[in-house]
């Protein structure tokens, strides 16, 4: 009595043969109608998985191109109840073997581009950019966040406030503060209308300082200490470098990820990630430039202190656990402790005096 | 008046004998199908995307199963394993070019910018960005060449393996030369690039020791673009008669008309390449085919399909939606203090979640029906001469579609 019937390929000719099934011993029988008889040992038979055809079952041989292929839904019951090994997992040593070889390579090489060549390739490539098309690209870049920020019509002239008296307290701080010191590019400082409190550098020396930030100093010297930060993203050519860094890698991280549903997210995270890493470290070394650059003009870093201070009250510090590797910034507690322990330098002279104080804070009103 | 070429055989053999055809079915079921895609596609996501490699090859393995000509179905042999290591040897192959590139590139673009007016002055900007991608074009369609091959070297159909010889450097120059021939002529030379590289591609395919090969002539492809030409003259005809006659409403009715036209037309064309490609197709010296897909049949089960993904998904974001309502305390948000870590660990995961749903119903409510329409509509021709066919060596393809993969164009399966 024939366990199944089934349609036989011997995977030499494309061809199906009738043929009946038979347990004998640890082996099957494979009777053909035209008389041929095959034997597959029981242990090396596996059915094909994720079957498309629900009545149907495929027995293949391990390492073997002959198939059986079993049509009747009662069949495929009694195959399976008689052959024991039908789902057993095989797992390719030598291939396994292999990924791991290669996935050291990838990994290696990956970390190597991440972490060595591009940033290194960005620093080596960011000197060589001339500085006036650094200028003029960080100018449109300036223009750009202004627009976004204001959401003014393209053809208006972004909201940069400039009475004549603000203006001048302005340069007379960034004079003091530049006194002896050279800077790749010439440095260009405006105030933007707006009430957030906050700084930003971009490529080609442009310091950008948001009115809010005037808003809520309560001394010029905590401008001054947030103006001297962002020099030293400027010295250090931070903006430029960071936009170069970041072209090489999101490419890299997209080929990674590939193309599986929510890749753009897991990309975007990454990405984040790895920026930030960068970005923490740039922001700790400007964090160090503009402490000496305030020790060197003579003034107390008290206000930078007390910035941060205020910053730590107004957005909290509570950044724990994993999410602080997403923080563009280091937490404002650890740089308010790197800057109250960085110096003690007194303010000998003010850096600005009250009327130029009062012209500075009130640069927005024309 | 039938657009459709005669076919360059007679179908019914010589002495009236009936027509040896044997028509393609297909078994696989949206219920089966979902449960699979979604399984697979949770475990992506799960996994941070490593088990994309197996989740693909579980999806091929369910529809290569089910798509059965005469009943016989076809197998998809290819493992989640040997996809990861081609992609590790991609990814090795691949980083270096691709980020150093981007890296100079980008250089380039700055080291040109003259940005005195800001809004073109970042054009070359963007341009000199875009740029990489035209280099990595070339790239895209070897990668293409080489994951057609490696899928069919996993492919059997009764116990005989597909394949495909190498080629794919001379596909890439093929492609470029013609891709860049069809722009100059603003798409008129379309048909003469679909033949020539499905030409390309097919002469090189086998199965068993026997080779198909593609006949007719690429203008014969002319009748397939009647679509997009209708979509092109609408689009001039209304919107230059709204000019004349100064009615805007006229222009407007082009402007809308004529690209949803053009969307169909597109459609149009692929299908009825597949289908006049496959009347000129054979294999060996006997097999030939037929093809009597309709353009009208695969637009509706893409809108109906169209129709359900949007329904679904709509619905499993509502549910998504009030999930978060559920845990985020709206207050928190309007006070502008960051949300604590679970809220985010649950937007975060509970997004890639959705992600892997949107995925797997596009593939079960459009992919798998267009594709069983396509099956069920195509015969072979004298098919008993496919018993003649015999078993040929296998192709080793260590890098599997590692290529295709690390480049992100994997194609539907």
């Amino acid at each position: 009595m024939a366990l199944a019937r089934a349609i036989f390929y011997d995977g030499e000719v494309a061809e199906g043969h009738d043929a009946a099934l038979f347990p004998d011993g640890d082996m099957l029988r494979i009777e053909r109608t035209d008389g041929q008889v095959v034997k597959w040992p029981l242990s090396d038979i596996r059915e094909e998985r994720d079957h498309g055809w629900e009545k149907g079952l495929v027995l293949c041989r391990l390492t073997s191109p002959d198939r059986l292929v079993i049509r009747a839904r009662a069949d495929g019951h009694a195959v399976r109840a008689a052959l024991p090994h039908l789902r057993k997992r095989d797992i390719d040593r030598s291939a396994m073997r292999r990924v791991a070889l290669w996935g050291m390579g990838a990994l290696m090489a990956l970390a190597a581009l991440l972490l060595v060549i591009l940033p290194g390739l960005a620093n080596q490539l960011a000197p060589l950019i001339p500085p006036a098309r650094e200028a003029a690209f960080g100018e449109a870049l300036v223009r750009q966040m202004a627009r976004m920020l204001n959401d003014t019509d393209e053809t208006d002239t972004p909201p940069f406030c400039a009475t004549n008296e603000g203006r001048a307290a302005l340069n007379a701080m960034a004079a003091r503060l530049l006194e002896g010191r050279n800077l790749p590019y010439t440095l260009k400082i405006e105030v933007l209308d707006h009430d957030m409190i906050n700084a930003f550098a971009a490529p080609g020396g442009w310091v950008v300082i948001v009115r809010g930030l005037l808003d809520k100093a309560r001394s010029p010297d905590e401008v001054a200490g947030v103006l001297a930060h962002e020099i030293g993203h400027v010295a250090a050519r931070d903006p430029t470098r960071l936009a170069l860094r970041g072209v090489g890698s999101a490419g890299l991280l997209g080929l990674v990820f590939g193309d599986f549903a929510g890749a753009g997210v897991m990309v975007l995270l990454a990405d984040r990630l790895l920026t930030a890493s960068y970005t923490r470290d740039a922001e700790r070394a400007a964090d160090d430039y503009a402490l000496s650059m305030l020790a060197d003009a003579g003034i107390s870093s008290d206000g930078l202190a007390d910035f941060f201070a205020r910053l730590t009250e107004r957005y909290g510090d509570d950044r724990e656990g994993a999410l602080r590797y997403f923080a563009s910034h280091p937490a404002p507690s650890d740089r308010l402790a790197r800057v109250r322990a960085g110096s003690d330098v007194r303010s000998e002279t003010p850096i600005l005096t009250p009327g130029q104080w009062q012209a500075l804070k009130s640069i927005c009103r024309t | 008046m039938s657009l459709r070429p005669q076919p360059a055989y007679e179908v019914s053999s010589r002495n009236g004998a009936p027509e040896d055809l044997l028509y393609g079915r297909y078994t696989g079921t949206t219920g089966a199908l979902l449960i699979l895609a979604v399984k697979t596609g949770f475990l992506t996501v799960v996994t941070l995307g490593v088990y994309r490699f197996w989740a693909r090859t579980r999806i091929r393995r369910y529809v290569w199963s089910a798509t059965a000509p005469g009943g016989e179905p076809f197998e998809y042999t290819g493992t989640g394993l040997e996809k990861l290591l081609g992609f590790l040897i991609a990814v090795v192959a691949v980083a270096f070019a691709l980020g150093g590139l981007q890296i100079l590139l980008f250089f380039l673009g700055l080291s040109m910018f003259s940005g005195s007016d800001d809004e073109t002055g970042l054009l070359p900007q963007i341009a000199a960005t875009q740029a990489s991608l035209l280099v990595l074009l070339p790239l895209i369609f070897f990668a293409q060449y080489r994951a057609r091959r490696y899928r069919l070297s996993r492919t059997r159909w009764r116990g005989i393996r597909f394949g495909m010889d190498q080629g794919a450097a001379g596909y890439m120059w093929r492609a470029l030369g013609h891709g860049m021939l069809t722009l100059a002529t603003l798409g008129l030379l379309l048909p003469r690039q679909t033949f020539w590289l499905t030409k390309y591609k097919i002469d090189r395919t086998r199965y068993g020791d026997a080779y198909f090969h593609q006949a007719g002539r690429w203008q014969m492809l002319y009748p397939a673009m009647r679509q997009l030409i209708i979509a092109v003259a609408i689009l001039v005809a209304l919107v230059g008669a709204g000019f004349v006659m100064q009615n805007l409403a006229l222009a407007l009715v082009g402007i809308i008309v004529g690209p949803l036209w053009f969307v169909i037309g597109i459609a149009s064309y692929r299908i009825n390449c597949l289908r006049i490609m496959a009347d000129h197709l054979s294999l060996g010296r006997d097999v030939r085919f037929r093809c009597d897909v309709r353009t009208s049949s695969i637009v509706t089960k893409i809108v109906i399909g169209g129709m359900l993904v949007s329904i679904v998904a709509g619905i499993a974001s509502a549910i998504f939606a009030a999930f978060a309502e559920l845990l985020i305390d709206p207050e928190i948000l309007i006070s502008g203090q960051a949300p604590g870590p679970l809220p985010i660990v649950f937007g975060i995961v509970g997004i890639l979640f959705l992600f892997a749903l949107y995925g797997a119903l596009g593939l079960v409510f459009i992919v798998q029906p267009v594709y069983a329409r396509i099956v069920e509509t195509t015969a072979l021709i004298n098919a008993s001469a496919v018993t003649g066919i015999r078993q040929s060596r296998q192709d080793d393809a260590m890098d599997a579609e590692g290529f295709a993969d690390a480049l992100d164009v994997g194609g539907a399966f």
